[in-house]
């Protein structure tokens, strides 16, 4: 694996180009507060005439709901009930003890090939997807790699943290918790429960990364 | 180009079209065609990329495969970039300053990664497809260096980003210049490497102008960002490079016939013509964008200090737009009204800014927009 430099890319410019000079900038009194004191415009916020940053809570990024989750789903838990298992394609995933849902993500073994990864496109939620079809796809030293579906399950929630924070597949690929590298959390039907009867559990899977690479 | 006609003629065996279609299919996905070589005889930026992805798809798992191919004028952007960050959007919609003022200019986005590329007809771009396994994002990178340097340049090499450069004497010393970019495409089956290679391009002082975005300054992206690398041609006809690099691939995998893929026995594959409707929709171009924040001032969520604005513009103006996807999920700028007007809005839908903000203010939402202004097309 070459090592990764910085994961962006090959742009040919023109002869002259060189790094684009950042012009000195005063901030201005503007329409909306000055610019140290000024407070992202909020959507709730967006049909009252006045606006009054002061009053807001801090600005947040609005999350984007991707999908809903499922009403008859318990979201998925980390019990002792869960088990892991692994892909040949390098991803993992998470099945809770009643075989209902789970979630996905790719492997240390796999993040560390890939080298830094500069974007994470998620999957679309509320999607059925079949084992083996591509979900979505990790960008990293100028190679978009596809992210594919261990078992047959439709997408049920997607990790945006890693919108913001695409290097959390490099620091914590095999965590899925809050601000881990998981990609997606899935519902799964028998059809899916039966695809993850033929994944590799952790010792097969290590096994395989030793010989086959 | 005489060997390209050569191989053209070879080829053109007439055959019902349906059964040409049928039989360059079968050509690909023949279990026992191990190693392939194809040309394209299409100029089109779309058609060649989607003809590399039905390679990519259906070419034997094991199986090696060398594409070469040659566009007509185009800004190519990374699958995971934004095109109002990279690209000047206003110049190739206003037809560009090509050499040759006939040509216009396309706005492609890849399926591969990478940063933002300038092709024409003096830049030829190779492709190789193989088993994942065998994947090294230099060892083909290296093929085209030992095809350059049997041509009589010597100093090409594989730098750190596994891009070709020549390093050239000059006054001041040794200077170094980008001739060849790099980007890849895995997928669970096979890895595909493609890159360009600047030959000769009469365009070579005007392609910087393509790839400043007059917005950039103003523009914060989730995604890539291209790198900027000073270009050099390195001077060798089209016909000898596709010699070259086929002999090199021919010396690593073994000789075998290259096939000259007509725009016809193309556009006949319903494979193809499949991945080239998804790539020539605008929703691919545009609205597979990151999200981003466009703004005139900093705020607690751009941190950039973006340049002042022009003179001319008034003095309390404005703007702060963030972006998912092409959508705009905030659209705030000083005189809006109603002031969600913008909310859900496609930013590549807009065509004239004057709409949402009268006078001067619009009119350089336009220019640093790039958009196609209908009325004066």
């Amino acid at each position: 694996m070459p090592a990764g430099g910085p994961a962006v890319d090959p742009l040919q410019a023109g002869p002259d180009a060189g790094p684009a000079k950042q012009l000195a900038s005063v901030p201005r009194q503007g329409l909306l507060g000055h610019a140290s004191t000024y407070v992202a415009p909020v959507p709730w916020l967006r049909d009252n005439t006045i606006r009054r940053p002061l009053m807001l809570p801090m600005p947040m990024p609005m999350p984007i709901p991707v999908s809903m989750p499922m009403p008859m789903l318990t979201p998925p838990t980390h019990s002792a009930g869960e088990i892991r298992k692994y892909t040949k394609d390098h991803e993992w995933v998470d099945l809770n003890a009643d075989k209902t849902s789970g979630v996905i993500g790719i492997s240390s073994y796999a993040a560390e090939e890939l080298g830094d990864v500069v974007y994470v496109e998620l999957p679309e939620g509320d999607k059925f997807v079949k084992a083996g079809d591509a979900i979505g796809a990790v960008e990293s030293v100028k190679s978009a790699a596809d992210i594919n579906a261990p078992i047959t399950c439709r997408v049920t929630d997607v990790n945006l943290v890693l919108e913001e924070k695409p290097g959390q597949i490099n620091a914590v690929p095999e965590d899925d918790s809050h601000g881990g590298g998981w990609i997606c959390k899935v519902a799964v039907d028998e059809q899916g429960a039966k695809d993850f009867e033929g994944l590799m559990d952790a010792d097969e899977y290590k096994a395989f990364t030793g010989a086959d690479h | 180009m005489a060997s390209v006609c050569r191989l053209l003629t070879r080829s053109r065996v007439q055959l019902p079209t349906f059964l040409n279609a049928r039989r360059f299919s079968h050509l690909v996905d023949n279990p026992s065609r191990k190693v392939q070589v194809y040309t394209s005889a299409s100029q089109d930026p779309w058609l060649n990329l989607s003809i590399e992805h039905f390679l990519l798809q259906k070419s034997p798992p094991e199986s090696v495969v060398l594409f070469l191919y040659t566009n007509r004028p185009c800004v190519v952007i990374g699958r995971n970039q934004n095109p109002w960050l990279e690209v000047n959007l206003g110049l190739i919609n206003r037809r560009g300053l090509l050499a040759d003022p006939n040509e216009a200019v396309s706005l492609v986005r890849r399926r591969s990664g990478g940063g933002t590329v300038f092709h024409d007809h003096g830049n030829i771009n190779y492709s190789v497809i193989c088993p994942p396994a065998a994947f090294d994002r230099n060892k083909h990178a290296e093929m085209v260096v030992r095809a350059l340097q049997n041509l009589g340049r010597k100093t090409v090499r594989v730098n750190e980003r596994h891009d070709i450069v020549i390093d050239v004497p000059e006054e001041a010393g040794q200077a170094t210049y980008k001739i060849s970019g790099s980007a890849y495409k895995l997928t669970r089956l096979r890895s595909l490497h493609h890159g360009t290679c600047l030959l000769g391009t009469p365009n070579i002082d005007r392609i910087g102008q393509f790839l400043r975005s007059p917005a950039a300054p103003y523009i914060t992206a989730q995604g890539v960002e291209s790198v900027r690398s000073k270009i050099k041609n390195v001077g060798i006809d089209n016909s000898d490079f596709e010699s070259a690099a086929i002999a090199e691939f021919g010396g690593m995998y073994g000789d075998v016939q290259a096939h000259v893929i007509s725009e016809a026995e193309a556009r006949e594959n319903k494979d193809i013509m499949k991945g080239y409707d998804e790539i020539t929709d605008e929703k691919w171009t545009f609205e597979q964008t990151p999200r981003f924040i466009f703004s005139t001032h900093p705020t607690e969520r751009f941190e950039k200090v973006p340049p002042p604005l022009p003179d001319h513009l008034e003095d309390h103006f404005e703007a702060f737009i963030e972006a998912r996807h092409g959508e705009i999920l905030t659209g705030e700028i000083d005189g809006l009204f109603p002031p969600n007007a913008l909310d859900g809005s496609h930013l590549h839908k807009i065509n004239d800014w004057r709409i949402y903000r009268e006078g001067r203010e619009g009119e350089w939402l336009n220019e640093v927009f790039g958009v196609r202004l209908d009325t004066k097309a």
